[in-house]
């Protein structure tokens, strides 16, 4: 395999993984094997049955990757499932994307539809699109953004978290939002910095905590700073 | 568990760090997921650490924060690191680390080196060991010194165990990856078995001094 060959598939195929510099598929494109290059960019349907590791990820069709796929700069604008784990270092997803293993990234931004299944870690983390994480969801901030479908998260710890509603601004987005109320749902929240907007938590433990409208919490434990607002339901708040 | 453990919200308090810092530092593995230990309470899920390894680890991370990055941290507290470590063959003698016999058997079996790597010290570490307790003789050596050189790279893992057994005057050695239960036959002695990770903590304790300045520097 030579590391300064582009491979570039057209139509229907099928290729066997190695190292190259860059690969683009436009048709229908098999991978079999792992991938490493500097570059992927998937426009039509792709599937890499192995891991894949490169500098940047493109992906504007639809794909599978069947291992770990770890780049610098992942753009997810179609569709992607991944079964194992996502590293990168800025991760921007605009489509639809399933992970089936951990995310882990400096920058991530979704405006789309993200779903993990273990952890999702990131320095930063701006969420505008439905999100599901099944394990930690981990940041220093996070700024969430909540529209359409509800977003679910097992659990929430970080520095800073912003969870604010957001009035759908595309077709699509109302779209959704009619099919679901948009609102956030988490078994447990620890922070620093807690607002939250529609959240439906058991416990939130924080140091400054403030409940905005349409929150129903069952526990609020607060160190230095609580507020309520007056159309959100806290059943038990308290000093630690 | 036996070791007392220590809650998240007492933690806090004790040490005056924040949420962030706990989380930032369990996203750079400065406190292994394995210390978080989750607990059903009265009040719901709690989670708990076992109290004197996360106080030290936040008082050694809250000193050293100021003058190194947290990546550098992370490299600090891995248990990784001890692949850092090299040590020449004076060194070694002078401070007692293994006995004379033992770095010559090493010697016998790989010669010409002049510095040697953490895994050749763990492998001597431990030859030296069971030599002097008289479990192994020295034909027996170099089948230690055969498995602990070539799966070195996997010994760090948490909990290997390094079995010695013999049946009918042949004697085998072999590395069990993680705690796993070994059934043998009615014939077979099992003469030792050794927790690699505890050597590892052991013979970093030894090894500290020299590379002065790490006090804090403990198992993970």
């Amino acid at each position: 395999m030579d590391a300064e060959k582009n491979l570039s598939l057209s139509g229907n195929g099928s290729v066997a993984g190695g190292q190259y510099n860059k690969v683009q598929i436009n048709g229908s494109g098999k991978v079999h094997g792992d991938l490493m290059c500097r570059s992927i960019e998937i426009n039509g349907y792709g599937r890499i049955s192995g891991a894949a590791k490169a500098a940047q990820v493109t992906i504007n069709g639809s794909a599978v990757i069947d291992q770990q796929l770890s780049a610098e700069s992942v753009i997810i604008n179609g569709s992607c499932k991944v079964e194992g784990d996502v590293h990168g270092e800025r991760i921007q997803i605009d489509g639809r994307t399933k992970v089936l293993g951990a995310m882990r990234g400096d920058y991530v931004r979704s405006s789309g539809l993200l779903s993990v299944e273990k952890n999702l870690e990131s320095e930063e983390l701006a969420v505008t699109g439905p999100l599901k994480v099944g394990g930690l969801c981990s940041a220093d901030r996070i700024e969430m953004g909540l529209s359409g479908m509800t977003s679910r998260i097992k659990e929430i710890g970080c520095g800073t978290l912003t969870v604010r509603r957001q009035t759908a601004s595309t077709l699509f987005a109302s779209l959704l939002g009619a099919l679901g109320k948009r609102k956030l749902i988490v078994d447990s929240i620890e922070g620093d910095d807690i607002y939250l907007e529609d959240t439906e938590a058991k416990v939130v433990r924080g140091d400054r905590v403030k409940i905005g409208p349409g929150c129903m919490i069952g526990r609020v434990i607060y160190r230095s700073d609580y507020q309520k607002d007056d159309k959100a339901e806290v059943q038990t708040s308290l000093n630690m | 568990m036996d070791e007392p453990l220590i809650t998240k919200k007492e933690l806090l308090e004790r040490t005056g760090i924040s949420y962030g810092q706990l989380y930032r530092w369990k996203r750079k593995n400065l406190i292994p997921e394995s210390w978080f230990i989750r607990k059903a309470t009265y009040t719901g899920q709690e989670t708990f650490f076992p109290k004197e390894k996360i106080l030290k680890r936040v008082q050694a991370i809250s000193n050293m924060k100021n003058t190194l990055s947290l990546d550098e941290l992370a490299e600090h507290f891995s248990p990784q690191s001890v692949t850092k470590i090299s040590l020449s063959e004076k060194n070694l003698l002078d401070r007692n680390i293994v006995s004379i016999a033992a770095l010559n058997l090493f010697k016998e079996h790989v010669p010409n080196q002049k510095k040697y790597p953490f895994n050749d010290l763990l492998a001597m570490f431990l030859l030296d060991q069971m030599l002097s307790e008289g479990q192994m003789n020295r034909s027996e050596a170099s089948d230690l010194l055969d498995v602990l050189q070539e799966n070195s790279g996997k010994l760090y893992d948490k909990n290997n165990y390094l079995y010695f057994i013999r049946k009918m005057g042949v004697s085998v050695v072999l590395i069990a990856a993680g705690e796993v239960s070994l059934y043998f036959d009615q014939g077979v002695h099992v003469i030792k078995k050794q927790a690699i990770s505890s050597c590892i903590e052991r013979l970093k304790t030894l090894i500290e001094p020299i590379n002065s300045g790490d006090p804090d520097r403990e198992d993970t």
